[in-house]
């Protein structure tokens, strides 16, 4: 670490926990699919490799498991903290500092709700993340359908998005994944 | 350093790319662009970039340069927000695969 004039030492946790925040990823989807095969298929170790990434997985709380997230990713440490089958999974999300990269330490929430017209929908919250506390998010646009939003986390336990039916030219689950950073 | 110019500096995949192969190592001009399909003007105008962002550092031998990533540029950088931005849109996608092969 080179000397600077900085009177804000990096390692400084005090000072650290001024200049961040936590925020969430979050993201809602309808899936095309009953609620026990989604619940299968995020909880089924087979299963998740072929749509998440390969490793463990054990949906009872308390299971430890690994998943390889490859050269971007690195091995992620996963400890399930909650297991409400076919509703809620939570597991934590985690990976030693490196060289280059700094430790993350998340939790990852699925909640899963059956929906009356057929489909279940997932709800996807990645929280822990830490960012410089001027990182701007956008604005939650209530309209959208399926979106990740960048959210502190007070706002998070908070707000509530607000879902409206889909415009019927879009055919079910035809709808693309839409991102969103917000505040 | 201001974060906007770091996200600015990253956000052509091109020049993340090169970014990320000298996180590996300090690295010539010459044997960066063998590991690239762009033009060796191409990779030194990545790397401009990534050195007025405080990204990458310099070092001079002779009619050689050579690169390497900044330490006191990197906190910022890896970031894990972006990265998993762009990485749960796709897996979502995914899954809604996995989920049409299993239901009848």
């Amino acid at each position: 670490m080179t000397e600077t004039a900085s009177d804000i030492a990096p390692d400084d946790a005090a000072a650290a926990s001024d200049a961040t925040k936590t925020v969430a990823l979050v993201m809602e989807a309808d899936l095309d699919a009953a609620i026990d095969t989604v619940w299968r298929a995020i909880t089924d170790p087979a299963l998740v490799a072929r749509w998440l990434l390969p490793g463990g997985m054990a949906a009872e709380a308390g299971a430890v498991f690994n998943l390889d997230g490859g050269a971007a990713l690195g091995t992620i440490d996963c400890a399930v903290i909650e297991s409400d089958p076919p509703r809620h999974l939570a597991y934590r999300w985690q990976k030693a500092a490196t060289e280059t990269e700094p430790a993350l330490d998340t939790v990852v929430r699925f909640d899963l709700a059956a929906r009356p017209e057929g489909g279940t929908r997932l709800r996807l919250v990645h929280e822990g993340f830490v960012v410089a506390a001027d990182r701007p998010v956008d604005a939650v646009a209530p309209a959208e359908e399926e979106m990740i939003v960048l959210l502190p986390m007070a706002a998070l336990m908070r707000r509530r998005i607000a879902r409206r039916r889909r415009p019927a030219a879009f055919s079910h689950g035809a709808m693309p994944t839409l991102m969103r950073l917000a505040a | 350093m201001i974060e906007p110019d770091i996200f600015r500096a990253l956000a052509d995949p091109t020049r993340r790319e090169v970014f990320e192969r000298l996180a590996s190592g300090e690295m010539s001009v010459s044997a960066l662009k063998a590991r690239f399909s762009v033009s060796q003007p191409a990779i030194s105008q990545h790397l401009a970039a990534l050195k007025a962002a405080g990204l990458v550092a310099e070092r001079r031998e002779g009619r050689f340069s050579y690169y390497r990533v900044a330490p006191e540029g990197l906190a910022p950088l890896i970031d894990w927000v972006d990265r998993y931005r762009a990485f749960w849109p796709e897996r979502i996608d995914r899954l809604k695969d996995v989920l049409k092969g299993l239901e009848p």
